[in-house]
Protein backbone atom coordinates (compact mmCIF):
# COMPACT_ATOMS: atom_id res chain seq x y z
CA UNK A 1 0.00 0.00 0.00
CA UNK A 2 1.22 3.52 -0.73
CA UNK A 3 1.26 6.18 1.96
CA UNK A 4 -1.66 7.88 0.23
CA UNK A 5 -3.67 4.63 0.26
CA UNK A 6 -2.93 4.16 3.96
CA UNK A 7 -3.94 7.78 4.62
CA UNK A 8 -7.24 7.29 2.80
CA UNK A 9 -7.98 4.17 4.86
CA UNK A 10 -6.84 5.89 8.04
CA UNK A 11 -9.38 8.64 7.46
CA UNK A 12 -12.13 6.01 7.68
CA UNK A 13 -10.61 4.54 10.84
CA UNK A 14 -10.40 7.95 12.53
CA UNK A 15 -13.80 9.23 11.37
CA UNK A 16 -15.97 7.79 14.21
CA UNK A 17 -13.75 9.44 16.82
CA UNK A 18 -13.68 13.04 15.61
CA UNK A 19 -16.44 15.58 15.27
CA UNK A 20 -14.11 17.86 13.35
CA UNK A 21 -15.17 16.50 9.93
CA UNK A 22 -13.90 19.56 8.09
CA UNK A 23 -10.39 19.05 9.43
CA UNK A 24 -10.67 15.29 8.79
CA UNK A 25 -11.50 15.90 5.13
CA UNK A 26 -8.30 17.92 4.73
CA UNK A 27 -5.92 15.83 6.86
CA UNK A 28 -2.31 15.52 5.89
CA UNK A 29 0.74 13.87 7.44
CA UNK A 30 1.21 16.75 9.90
CA UNK A 31 -2.32 16.62 11.27
CA UNK A 32 -2.20 15.98 15.02
CA UNK A 33 -4.84 13.55 16.27
CA UNK A 34 -5.46 15.34 19.57
CA UNK A 35 -4.62 18.97 18.84
CA UNK A 36 -6.12 19.22 15.34
CA UNK A 37 -8.77 16.53 15.16
CA UNK A 38 -9.73 16.99 18.86
CA UNK A 39 -9.81 13.26 19.41
CA UNK A 40 -10.11 12.34 23.07
CA UNK A 41 -6.99 10.55 24.25
CA UNK A 42 -9.11 7.61 25.45
CA UNK A 43 -10.16 7.05 21.83
CA UNK A 44 -6.55 6.75 20.64
CA UNK A 45 -6.64 3.17 21.95
CA UNK A 46 -9.76 2.55 19.83
CA UNK A 47 -8.02 3.93 16.76
CA UNK A 48 -5.02 1.66 17.31
CA UNK A 49 -7.27 -1.39 17.73
CA UNK A 50 -9.31 -0.47 14.64
CA UNK A 51 -6.10 0.03 12.66
CA UNK A 52 -4.83 -3.38 13.82
CA UNK A 53 -8.02 -5.01 12.68
CA UNK A 54 -8.24 -3.03 9.44
CA UNK A 55 -4.69 -3.79 8.31
CA UNK A 56 -4.39 -7.18 10.06
CA UNK A 57 -1.34 -6.03 11.98
CA UNK A 58 -0.31 -5.85 15.62
CA UNK A 59 0.80 -2.54 17.09
CA UNK A 60 2.67 -2.85 20.38
CA UNK A 61 2.73 -0.14 23.01
CA UNK A 62 6.17 1.15 22.06
CA UNK A 63 4.82 1.91 18.60
CA UNK A 64 1.42 3.06 19.81
CA UNK A 65 2.87 5.91 21.86
CA UNK A 66 4.39 7.42 18.73
CA UNK A 67 1.08 7.54 16.87
CA UNK A 68 0.36 11.18 17.64
CA UNK A 69 0.00 12.56 14.14
CA UNK A 70 -1.18 11.15 10.82
CA UNK A 71 2.37 10.85 9.43
CA UNK A 72 3.62 8.80 12.38
CA UNK A 73 0.50 6.58 12.16
CA UNK A 74 1.29 5.92 8.49
CA UNK A 75 4.96 5.20 9.37
CA UNK A 76 3.99 2.56 11.94
CA UNK A 77 1.22 1.01 9.81
CA UNK A 78 3.44 0.75 6.72
CA UNK A 79 6.26 -0.80 8.80
CA UNK A 80 3.88 -3.37 10.25
CA UNK A 81 2.41 -4.20 6.82
CA UNK A 82 5.93 -4.68 5.45
CA UNK A 83 6.78 -7.05 8.32
CA UNK A 84 3.81 -9.32 7.60
CA UNK B 1 8.74 21.65 40.56
CA UNK B 2 5.04 22.05 41.23
CA UNK B 3 2.79 20.22 38.82
CA UNK B 4 -0.80 19.11 38.39
CA UNK B 5 -2.51 16.24 36.64
CA UNK B 6 -6.09 15.10 36.31
CA UNK B 7 -8.31 13.14 33.94
CA UNK B 8 -11.98 12.39 33.50
CA UNK B 9 -13.54 9.47 31.64
CA UNK B 10 -17.21 9.59 30.73
CA UNK B 11 -18.45 6.02 31.09
CA UNK B 12 -21.25 6.65 28.57
CA UNK B 13 -18.56 7.08 25.92
CA UNK B 14 -16.86 3.81 26.77
CA UNK B 15 -17.45 0.65 24.80
CA UNK B 16 -17.86 -1.89 27.59
CA UNK B 17 -17.71 -4.96 25.33
CA UNK B 18 -14.51 -3.72 23.69
CA UNK B 19 -12.97 -2.85 27.07
CA UNK B 20 -13.30 -6.50 28.05
CA UNK B 21 -11.28 -7.64 25.05
CA UNK B 22 -7.58 -8.39 25.38
CA UNK B 23 -6.50 -6.11 22.48
CA UNK B 24 -7.90 -3.12 24.37
CA UNK B 25 -7.12 -3.80 28.00
CA UNK B 26 -3.62 -5.07 27.21
CA UNK B 27 -2.82 -1.62 25.80
CA UNK B 28 -3.73 -0.02 29.12
CA UNK B 29 -2.90 -2.59 31.79
CA UNK B 30 0.44 -4.24 32.43
CA UNK B 31 0.66 -7.94 33.23
CA UNK B 32 0.97 -7.16 36.95
CA UNK B 33 -2.07 -4.88 36.82
CA UNK B 34 -4.10 -7.63 35.15
CA UNK B 35 -3.00 -9.88 38.03
CA UNK B 36 -3.89 -7.16 40.57
CA UNK B 37 -7.47 -7.20 39.29
CA UNK B 38 -7.83 -10.79 40.48
CA UNK B 39 -7.53 -9.48 44.04
CA UNK B 40 -9.99 -6.64 43.44
CA UNK B 41 -12.61 -8.23 41.24
CA UNK B 42 -15.17 -8.62 44.00
CA UNK B 43 -14.95 -4.86 44.62
CA UNK B 44 -14.93 -3.30 41.14
CA UNK B 45 -16.22 -4.10 37.65
CA UNK B 46 -13.49 -4.90 35.15
CA UNK B 47 -14.47 -2.08 32.77
CA UNK B 48 -14.35 0.37 35.67
CA UNK B 49 -10.97 -1.00 36.71
CA UNK B 50 -9.53 -0.58 33.20
CA UNK B 51 -10.69 3.02 32.83
CA UNK B 52 -9.86 3.88 36.43
CA UNK B 53 -6.27 2.84 35.74
CA UNK B 54 -6.35 4.73 32.45
CA UNK B 55 -7.47 7.91 34.25
CA UNK B 56 -4.77 7.56 36.91
CA UNK B 57 -2.10 6.92 34.27
CA UNK B 58 -3.25 9.80 32.07
CA UNK B 59 -3.27 12.10 35.13
CA UNK B 60 0.27 10.98 36.02
CA UNK B 61 1.36 11.52 32.42
CA UNK B 62 0.01 15.09 32.48
CA UNK B 63 1.71 15.68 35.82
CA UNK B 64 5.09 14.49 34.53
CA UNK B 65 4.74 16.07 31.09
CA UNK B 66 4.95 19.49 32.72
CA UNK B 67 8.32 18.41 34.13
CA UNK B 68 9.46 16.63 30.94
CA UNK B 69 7.60 17.95 27.87
CA UNK B 70 9.21 15.29 25.64
CA UNK B 71 7.46 12.52 27.55
CA UNK B 72 5.25 10.18 25.51
CA UNK B 73 2.16 8.55 26.95
CA UNK B 74 2.53 4.81 27.06
CA UNK B 75 -0.13 3.61 29.51
CA UNK B 76 1.47 0.25 30.34
CA UNK B 77 4.70 1.98 31.39
CA UNK B 78 2.88 3.85 34.16
CA UNK B 79 2.64 1.21 36.86
CA UNK B 80 -0.16 1.18 39.38
CA UNK B 81 1.55 -0.43 42.34
CA UNK B 82 -1.22 0.05 44.87
CA UNK B 83 -4.96 0.63 44.69
CA UNK B 84 -7.09 0.99 47.80
CA UNK B 85 -10.78 0.54 47.20
CA UNK B 86 -12.61 1.62 50.36
CA UNK B 87 -14.99 -0.70 52.09
CA UNK B 88 -18.54 0.08 51.06
CA UNK B 89 -17.49 1.56 47.73
CA UNK B 90 -20.35 1.48 45.24
CA UNK B 91 -20.82 3.79 42.23
CA UNK B 92 -23.79 6.13 42.67
CA UNK B 93 -25.14 8.69 40.17
CA UNK B 94 -23.26 11.97 39.89
CA UNK B 95 -25.68 14.70 41.01
CA UNK B 96 -23.23 17.59 40.91
CA UNK B 97 -22.04 17.06 44.46
CA UNK B 98 -18.84 15.14 45.02
CA UNK B 99 -19.99 12.86 47.77
CA UNK B 100 -18.63 9.43 47.06
CA UNK B 101 -15.76 7.44 48.56
CA UNK B 102 -12.26 8.11 47.27
CA UNK B 103 -10.10 5.38 45.79
CA UNK B 104 -6.44 6.04 46.54
CA UNK B 105 -3.47 4.60 44.73
CA UNK B 106 0.21 4.80 43.86
CA UNK B 107 1.53 5.14 40.34
CA UNK B 108 5.17 4.81 39.35
CA UNK B 109 7.03 5.86 36.23
CA UNK B 110 10.82 5.64 35.97
CA UNK B 111 11.99 7.02 39.33
CA UNK B 112 8.85 8.97 40.04
CA UNK B 113 6.31 7.86 42.59
CA UNK B 114 3.01 9.71 42.47
CA UNK B 115 -0.17 9.37 44.47
CA UNK B 116 -3.67 9.23 43.05
CA UNK B 117 -7.14 10.01 44.30
CA UNK B 118 -10.07 8.87 42.18
CA UNK B 119 -13.83 8.77 42.31
CA UNK B 120 -16.15 6.54 40.33
CA UNK B 121 -19.78 7.42 39.70
CA UNK B 122 -22.19 5.53 37.44
CA UNK B 123 -21.47 8.09 34.73
CA UNK B 124 -17.80 8.91 35.15
CA UNK B 125 -14.38 8.19 36.56
CA UNK B 126 -12.21 11.08 37.65
CA UNK B 127 -8.64 11.07 38.96
CA UNK B 128 -6.21 13.60 40.34
CA UNK B 129 -2.56 12.95 41.15
CA UNK B 130 0.11 14.62 43.23
CA UNK B 131 3.64 13.89 44.43
CA UNK B 132 2.49 14.68 47.97
CA UNK B 133 0.57 11.84 49.56
CA UNK B 134 -1.56 14.34 51.50
CA UNK B 135 -2.45 16.38 48.39
CA UNK B 136 -1.66 19.62 50.23
CA UNK B 137 -2.75 22.61 48.18
CA UNK B 138 -4.41 20.44 45.51
CA UNK B 139 -7.88 21.51 44.44
CA UNK B 140 -10.12 19.79 41.93
CA UNK B 141 -13.73 19.62 40.80
CA UNK B 142 -16.07 17.89 38.36
CA UNK B 143 -19.10 19.27 36.56
CA UNK B 144 -21.78 18.12 34.11
CA UNK B 145 -22.36 20.31 31.07
CA UNK B 146 -25.00 20.00 28.38
CA UNK B 147 -22.76 20.43 25.39
CA UNK B 148 -20.43 17.77 24.03
CA UNK B 149 -18.95 20.17 21.47
CA UNK B 150 -15.20 20.23 21.97
CA UNK B 151 -14.76 24.00 21.81
CA UNK B 152 -17.68 24.61 24.18
CA UNK B 153 -16.30 22.10 26.67
CA UNK B 154 -12.84 23.55 26.41
CA UNK B 155 -14.16 27.04 27.22
CA UNK B 156 -16.42 25.68 29.99
CA UNK B 157 -13.66 23.84 31.82
CA UNK B 158 -11.43 26.94 31.70
CA UNK B 159 -14.19 29.13 33.08
CA UNK B 160 -15.02 26.54 35.78
CA UNK B 161 -11.36 26.44 36.83
CA UNK B 162 -10.89 30.21 36.79
CA UNK B 163 -13.96 30.73 39.01
CA UNK B 164 -12.34 28.49 41.62
CA UNK B 165 -8.90 30.08 41.23
CA UNK B 166 -10.35 33.55 41.74
CA UNK B 167 -11.92 32.40 45.00
CA UNK B 168 -8.76 30.68 46.25
CA UNK B 169 -6.21 33.29 45.23
CA UNK B 170 -8.22 36.51 45.20
CA UNK B 171 -6.61 37.23 41.85
CA UNK B 172 -8.67 38.45 38.94
CA UNK B 173 -7.92 38.88 35.22
CA UNK B 174 -6.95 35.21 34.93
CA UNK B 175 -6.75 33.39 31.62
CA UNK B 176 -5.50 29.99 30.56
CA UNK B 177 -3.37 29.43 27.50
CA UNK B 178 -1.27 26.54 26.29
CA UNK B 179 2.46 26.50 25.73
CA UNK B 180 4.18 25.01 22.66
CA UNK B 181 3.93 21.55 24.23
CA UNK B 182 0.17 21.95 24.74
CA UNK B 183 0.56 22.17 28.51
CA UNK B 184 -1.99 24.55 30.08
CA UNK B 185 -0.50 27.72 31.54
CA UNK B 186 -2.21 30.20 33.84
CA UNK B 187 -1.83 33.93 33.20
CA UNK B 188 -2.72 36.98 35.22
CA UNK B 189 -3.00 39.56 32.45
CA UNK B 190 0.19 38.96 30.45
CA UNK B 191 2.10 37.51 33.42
CA UNK B 192 2.53 33.75 33.64
CA UNK B 193 1.67 32.45 37.10
CA UNK B 194 3.49 29.54 38.69
CA UNK B 195 0.27 27.73 39.50
CA UNK B 196 0.09 24.43 37.64
CA UNK B 197 -3.34 23.60 36.28
CA UNK B 198 -4.74 20.52 34.57
CA UNK B 199 -7.91 20.29 32.49
CA UNK B 200 -9.97 17.40 31.18
CA UNK B 201 -13.26 16.89 29.41
CA UNK B 202 -15.02 13.85 28.01
CA UNK B 203 -18.62 13.27 27.01
CA UNK B 204 -20.78 15.56 29.15
CA UNK B 205 -18.22 15.99 31.93
CA UNK B 206 -15.49 18.49 32.63
CA UNK B 207 -12.92 18.44 35.43
CA UNK B 208 -9.83 20.33 36.56
CA UNK B 209 -7.14 20.29 39.19
CA UNK B 210 -4.59 22.83 40.31
CA UNK B 211 -1.97 23.11 43.03
CA UNK B 212 -1.16 26.08 45.23
CA UNK B 213 2.01 26.46 47.26
CA UNK B 214 1.32 26.01 50.95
Amino acid sequence: MTRQEILNELKKVISPYTTNKEMLAGINENTDLIKDLKINSANLVDIIIDAESNYDIEIDYDDADKMMNVGSCIDIISQKIAQK
Amino acid sequence: MLSAGNDIVSLNEINVARTQTEPLYSKILSVSEIALYEKLKSAILFEHYVWLLWSIKESAFKYLQRIDPELLFTPVKFGITQLNIPKGYFPVSFDGNENTLTITGNVEFDNYKIYSRSVIYKELISSVVDADKDFKGVYSAIKYIDSTVNTVQSAAVRSFLIDHLVKETGTSNLTIGKNADSIPILFEGAKELQIPVSLSHHGHYIAYSFKLKH
